[in-house]
């Protein structure tokens, strides 16, 4: 039965009769057949439509990465070492299974995911109406039982708060005071995901989708419910009630004057029509002080019907999408509360299929976190493995492809943006011919109203002047009785002064209050006789209304006629939209990506190049190396032809010189035999003169002979000299040819490095554009949950996990088995049956929880978003490094105290086996070496081990990898 | 208790004469000017393009008849005479004497009428500039502030407030601007909590302990880097910074000539910590005074009250005004509302919020001015009427916040002030 029938029967029999009612939600998600079915797990869907495109294989995260992060998000704490430890060794292929399902069974889980669903849903608010103890127990209760999702938001949208047992649902009305705009708000933000602030004064600016009629059609919803203070047992309490709704008119802020009207409304879906029920036969319990009215209809359980029922698609995404980011640390809508066509989910058939999958299981949770869990996309690793990155080749295809599908969903996407927009036009004109109409209906309306008024102000006075005649009559029967008994009183007991007395007092009062009777009963009949007016009145304006209404249900009819169409219309318009949308972010994650390839291809050629001109630069400088020899004979040859010429030069001065003293020599010998033959002439044969002329002439022919000898030297070595410098010239011009060889070798080395440079210049510009177009890569991937997410730890589970690995959550857990085991031991027989079991872990985890619960008030504060607000935003701020660093509560956890990693550290000698422990502990991973060295040196340094430990633990549990999951 | 006093008397028939020839010259007219009293070598020190805000949260009402719009000779005007202040003309209550000397910086707004006679709505309205809404709540001026005026690179929190007594945390005053822009509250200004380095951890064990954790973090950080990853890590250096800063939290670092000055009771302290502050960067600091709500005894608690309040708060303006701070910082001494025109049996005045009084100055602010009027009695506003709305868009016009802009909160734009309201062109040079 859908919610309309249901409603309408529940309607019906409250009123007595049956009610024309006709609540046509448009079941937006019927008009698409949903392609789940019950057969097929849930991953199976996941792992299909979060496929990596063809070509790209990522392998899963390791089993530690696995087991820290299921751990924290279903449990909202790591493990322990020790069973990271187990974890770790088990060799069964199925472990990753038998770990979901044993931390979906345990008290751990319910508490964590309790909570999440309180943050969600009260966002940190007060507790003014309901405390937090009830609230919680609730939700605790709400979760071990699996309570589908859909009953969790009936419950909490319908109760009224009256009943003590089913109070604390009633918690998201009341602790909001049930402020129309916050009810109105928060239930479109919650439950629909969509955030329509923007809208409650105009259609958003930003946000096509988001309507402002879409906002009034809630807050016709959310301002029919009200808070009345109860007196329960002697006691005020605030409880819910309920008026009879009318229809809001509303006007843009953008476009004043142009009025619209709109009755209770889901967004995206039709106009709750509602009976016609004339004034004062609205309510089952009318409004009065202290009273919790009900109406005959109710829009709240409307609403909470209408939405529940599993026809909601908006409904059903929006809980598949906030389950989904309890997981993924993101929704596969990101922000949650923009779920609209401008901002598509990372596959949007996967978004619907969830939605449908939900419906089909009856909104069973804990299958869903089971399922997500289990998928591969929930276990791809953190790093992006380096052999992926030429894989991203395959996004240029698939861009290509989708660059065609493209340009065929715009036609469409126009067409269908006609279509609305005539539509839409049509709506318009249907609205402003009923908006007259309509308004006179309501001041008829309220003339009924009036009418009703006055007649029941009359019938009041009837009742009231009947109960007074009524009074008096009585009053007058008893005197009369009385008067009768002390007249027979009197016979009796006749000249009694006191009863004589009594019996005149008495027919004296009796005689008066018969007097007074005529004038009463005529009040009565004149009160009852002036029924009439009132009631004619009424009955006429009752008339009009009929008529005014009946002027109305045409136009009413026709305008809801066209929101249909329009309705149908804007959903096909939104397909195209969110396919079109859809496909625009993919491209362009796929361009990025593509981007990477390009330049990982320019890359490898200009690595290449690189390469190519490096070897050039060899060879030129062995050719360089090669000339060297030629160029070093050249070289000696020129310097032996420049010592021959030097050699020989010097010879040649020495003979020219030799010679010249030769022919001087001769010279003078000649000049004085000429002077001995003037002597001779004079004096005449003298012997002695002849024979010294003899002897002086055969010299100077001697010397003749000498000089021309050395003469002929003296030009035989000139010959040489000159031959010498012949030589050497030649040697000269062979250096000259050597040099300018050399030169150019070696000008071809320095070409080839020059151009080196310029490649190498060119490959690091590369690279740094390789860096830039890598940088996002893992974010692409990860938004699309091809890699894990960043997620940074909730107030809560930072609190939580601090206490895990510092050992206080187990060391309190320990002392409450304890004490348990003390106070109620439990017998054999009890320790066999599970059930019991199963209690006895909860109330273990509930007493650890309230014994530390306080601590958590301090993470909330420094760590959490104010009262009120959407609690998913990451901040990190001074005050919270210095709590991380100065605080006494941190400090004290990770002091060396019973089993915690501090201690354990200090007691292993082993300080490789101390780096595991401390790394496992705390990071639920092995450490690298890296690392281990790093531990090693830091307690080898460090002189006192017991402070080394504490300052060990404390930097890991500071650090950015604690600080969030992945 | 009421009193009449004589009129006509010399200084009051002065004082009407000085007033009238600047009403002559026209409301809002700058008189004396900052140059004279500037000390560029101390104003030096600050950054130059850096704008503070520092406001005075009159907690609990304080009576504009008793301090900035004086109704001497009224039947309803109160005990206290008006005097004359440095700037001819403008006349503030007795119990202001020493304030009326630095009336040369000071703006008065006399015309404020925010029709809001609730504790916790006017409170609301004026330090966030609009009427609480149900659907949805806004930041506060402090947090505006932070976001728009505090310097990138500040290790100090841009949103300080100093409230009277208790413990200090983190306000819930930021909104949809979150709570890195939360104002930190210093209870009874002592420093921030956690700014000390326990006994137990000696300098070298946490410098040992530190440098591992950033050795750590760098190695998780090299394998995913985010806006997110970066705001964690900087979050550390911050602290650091902030602790090696700490002594600006610390009043008794001042000279004791200094401490004097300022007077030794709470608000004199406040004070002075509030200027260490605001010569620190820091952006905005907001000081309350406690307590003004006197339906009972109206004129005794305000003479108690205003004295404390009269020398620390001039004290604070002339060194402002010596050091060069003006030109930087905005002064705003505001209320949730005034108070009623009238006296009750009680000798009280009781909620008032149809005419009261703002007192301004600093940056843009005209400086000697007053600005608006309210009639005879005070009990309405005559002349240049503003309300919440238009002066939070003039306290951030006056810092040089372009008020008419958006924030852009997670691909939302959300006006910085109220979009139906315009700043005071009048209140702006």
């Amino acid at each position: 039965m859908n919610a309309s029938l249901r409603l309408l029967r529940r309607a019906a029999t409250a009123a007595g009769r049956p009610l024309m009612l006709t609540a046509s939600l448009l079941l937006v998600a019927g008009l698409f057949c949903t392609s789940v079915s019950a057969q097929e797990p849930l991953r199976t869907i996941i792992n299909r439509e979060l496929a990596l495109p063809p070509g790209m294989t990522i392998p899963a995260a390791g089993d530690a990465e696995f087991l820290r992060r299921v751990s924290l998000d279903l449990a909202g704490m790591p493990p322990s070492a020790d069973e990271a430890r187990r974890f770790l060794a088990d060799t069964d292929p199925a472990k990753r299974e038998k770990l979901v399902d044993q931390l979906l069974a345990s008290a751990e889980h319910t508490r964590h995911l309790a909570s999440s669903l309180d943050v969600m849903l009260m966002e940190r608010r007060p507790n003014t109406n309901v405390s937090q103890d009830d609230w919680m127990k609730w939700l605790l209760h709400s979760v071990r039982a699996n309570k589908p999702w859909n009953v969790l938001v009936r419950e909490m949208l319908t109760v009224d708060g009256e009943n003590p047992e089913t109070r604390p649902a009633a918690r998201f009305l009341l602790d909001r005071a049930a402020e129309p705009n916050v009810v109105a708000r928060d239930i479109g933000r919650l439950f629909f995901g969509r955030d329509m602030q923007c809208a409650q004064c105009h259609d958003s600016p930003i946000v096509s989708d988001f309507l402002q009629k879409d906002y009034q059609g809630l807050l016709a919803v959310s301002s029919a419910t009200y808070t009345v203070v109860k007196k329960i047992d002697g006691k005020d309490v605030t409880v819910l009630a309920d008026r009879s709704g009318s229809d809001l008119t509303f006007e843009s802020v953008f476009s004043k004057g142009n009025a619209h009207r709109t009755g209770a409304r889901l967004p995206g879906g039709t106009t709750l029509t509602e009976p016609f029920l004339i004034p004062g036969d609205e309510y089952i319990v009318a409004p009065a002080d202290g009273v919790r009215a009900v109406p005959k209809l109710s829009r709240r359980q409307w609403l909470a019907e209408s939405a529940t029922s599993g026809s909601h698609r908006l409904f059903n995404e929006n809980a598949a999408n906030r389950f989904w980011s309890l997981m993924f640390g993101r929704g596969l809508v990101q922000p949650l509360d923009m779920l609209h066509p401008d901002n598509p989910a990372v596959s949007p058939a996967l978004l619907r299929q969830l939605g449908d999958w939900l419906v089909a299981t009856n909104y069973d949770l804990r299958t869903f976190l089971r399922e997500v869990a289990l998928s591969e996309p929930y276990q791809r690793p953190f790093d992006l493995p380096a052999e992926t990155f030429p894989q991203l080749v395959a996004a240029q295809k698939e861009s290509e492809q989708l660059t065609g599908v493209k340009v065929s969903m715009e036609a469409s996407l126009t067409a269908t943006n006609q279509t609305l927009e005539a539509l839409e036009t049509a709506y318009s004109a249907a609205e402003t011919s009923l908006l007259p109409i309509a308004a006179e209906r309501d001041k008829v309306r309220g003339q009924a109203a009036e009418a009703r008024k006055k007649l029941d102000e009359a019938q009041k006075a009837v009742n009231d002047a009947n109960a007074a005649l009524n009074m008096k009559n009585k009053i007058a029967e008893a005197l009369a009785a009385s008067a009768a008994s002390l007249k027979q009183v009197k016979a009796a007991i006749p000249d009694d002064a006191a009863v004589i007395s009594a019996e005149q007092v008495i027919s004296a009062r009796f005689m008066a209050v018969q007097n007074e009777l005529p004038a009463l009963q005529q009040a009565a009949t004149e009160k009852t006789t002036a029924l009439a007016a009132p009631t004619d009145a009424l009955k006429a304006a009752v008339g009009l209304l009929e008529a005014a209404q009946q002027k109305t249900n045409p136009l009413h009819e026709a305008l809801l006629a066209a929101e249909a169409q329009l309705v149908n219309a804007r959903a096909a318009y939104q397909d195209a939209q969110l396919q079109q949308t859809s496909l625009e972010t993919r491209l362009a994650a796929l361009t990025r990506m593509s981007a990477v390839s390009t330049i990982q291809r320019s890359m490898e050629e200009i690595a290449q190049s690189v390469a190519s001109q490096k070897a050039e630069v060899t060879t030129a400088t062995q050719a360089v190396h090669d000339f060297a020899s030629t160029a070093v004979a050249a070289a000696a040859e020129l310097k032996a032809a420049a010592n021959q010429r030097d050699a020989m030069q010097k010879m040649a001065l020495q003979e020219g010189a030799k010679s010249d003293l030769e022919k001087t020599k001769s010279a003078r010998l000649t000049e004085a035999l000429a002077a001995l033959g003037r002597v001779e002439e004079l004096l005449g044969g003298d012997t002695s003169l002849q024979q010294t002329g003899a002897a002086l002439s055969s010299r100077a022919e001697a010397a003749v002979v000498a000089a021309d000898t050395q003469q002929k030297m003296a030009a035989a070595a000139m010959t040489q000299l000159q031959q010498a410098e012949e030589s050497m010239k030649t040697a000269l011009v062979q250096m000259a040819e050597t040099e300018a060889e050399m030169k150019r070798r070696q000008e071809m080395v320095e070409v080839a490095s020059k151009s080196v440079a310029e490649v190498q210049k060119r490959q690091s510009e590369i690279q740094s554009e390789l860096e830039s177009a890598t940088a996002p890569v893992p974010g692409d991937l990860a938004s699309r949950f091809a890699l894990s997410q960043l997620k940074a730890l909730t107030p809560e589970q930072l609190c939580w996990t601090i206490f895990r690995v510092t050992t206080v959550y187990d060391r309190h857990r320990a002392g409450e088995i304890a004490e348990l085991d003390k106070v109620s031991p439990l017998t054999e027989q009890q320790k066999q049956d599970p059930a019991v079991i199963a209690a006895r872990q909860l109330q273990v985890e509930q007493q650890t929880w309230d014994k530390l619960k306080g601590n958590l008030g301090q993470y909330v504060a420094i760590y959490g978003g104010a009262p009120g607000q959407p609690q998913g935003d990451f901040y990190a701020s001074a005050d919270q490094a210095l709590f991380t660093a100065n605080g006494s509560a941190i400090n004290s956890w990770v002091a060396p105290a019973g089993d915690n990693a501090t201690e354990r550290i200090i007691r292993i000698a082993d300080n490789r086996l101390a780096a595991e422990e401390l790394y496992l502990g705390i990071l639920t991973r092995m450490p690298t070496e890296e690392e281990v060295q790093e531990v090693t040196a830091f307690l080898t340094q460090r002189t006192d081990r017991s402070k080394a430990a504490q300052e060990l633990v404390w930097g890991l549990l500071s650090s950015a990898e604690f600080r969030f999951n992945r | 208790m009421t009193l009449r006093y004589p009129c006509n008397t010399t200084a009051h028939s002065l004082a009407r004469r000085q007033f009238l020839g600047t009403m002559a010259a026209g409301a809002g007219t700058i008189v004396g000017g900052l140059g004279a009293f500037a000390n560029p070598a101390i104003a030096a020190g600050l950054k130059a393009d850096q704008k503070r805000i520092v406001v005075f949260n009159m907690h609990g009402g304080l009576s504009q008849l008793e301090s900035w719009d004086p109704k001497p000779g009224v039947e309803t005007g109160g005990p206290f005479l008006a005097i004359p202040t440095s700037v001819p003309g403008i006349q503030v209550s007795e119990l202001l004497p020493k304030t009326a000397m630095q009336m040369h910086h000071l703006c008065l707004v006399r015309g404020v009428n925010t029709s809001e006679d609730d504790h916790g709505k006017g409170a609301y309205l004026m330090l966030t500039g609009r009427r609480q809404s149900p659907a949805g709540e806004f930041p506060q001026l402090g947090a505006v502030a932070a976001k728009t005026l505090n310097p990138a690179d500040s290790a100090l929190p841009g949103h300080i407030v100093i409230t009277p007594g208790g413990g200090g945390g983190r306000g819930n005053d930021a909104a949809w601007l979150g709570p890195k822009y939360s104002s930190v509250q210093l209870g009874n200004g002592n420093p921030p909590p956690n700014t000390v380095r326990p006994d137990s951890i000696p300098a070298d064990s946490d410098q040992a302990r530190q440098e591992f954790r950033r050795k750590v973090s760098e190695r998780f950080l090299n394998r995913r880097r985010t806006a997110v990853t970066e705001a964690f890590t900087y979050s550390f250096e911050q602290a650091e910074k902030l602790m090696n800063q700490r002594d600006i939290f610390d009043v008794t670092k001042e000279p004791a000539k200094e401490i004097e000055k300022y007077g030794t009771h709470d608000l004199g302290r406040h004070c002075l910590l509030a200027r260490r502050l605001l010569e620190n960067e820091v952006s905005f600091v907001q000081l309350s005074h406690s307590n003004y709500d006197t339906h009972n005894e109206n004129f005794n608690f305000h003479i108690e009250q205003l004295g404390e309040f009269d020398s620390a708060f001039s004290t604070f303006v002339a060194d402002l005004a010596d050091r060069g701070m003006l030109e930087s910082t905005l002064i705003v001494v505001l209320s949730e509302f005034g108070r009623t025109p009238n006296v009750n049996q009680y000798y009280g005045r009781d909620h008032w919020s149809r005419a009261w009084s703002v007192c301004m100055a600093g940056c843009r602010v005209p400086r000697g001015a007053a600005f608006g009027a309210t009639n005879d009695k005070g009990t309405e506003v005559v002349d240049k009427q503003v309300d919440h709305g238009s002066l939070f868009h003039t306290y951030l016009q006056a810092v040089g916040v372009d008020s008419t802009g958006n924030f852009l909160v997670d691909g939302r734009e959300m006006p910085i002030a109220d979009p139906a309201a315009k700043p005071i062109e009048g209140l702006l040079t």
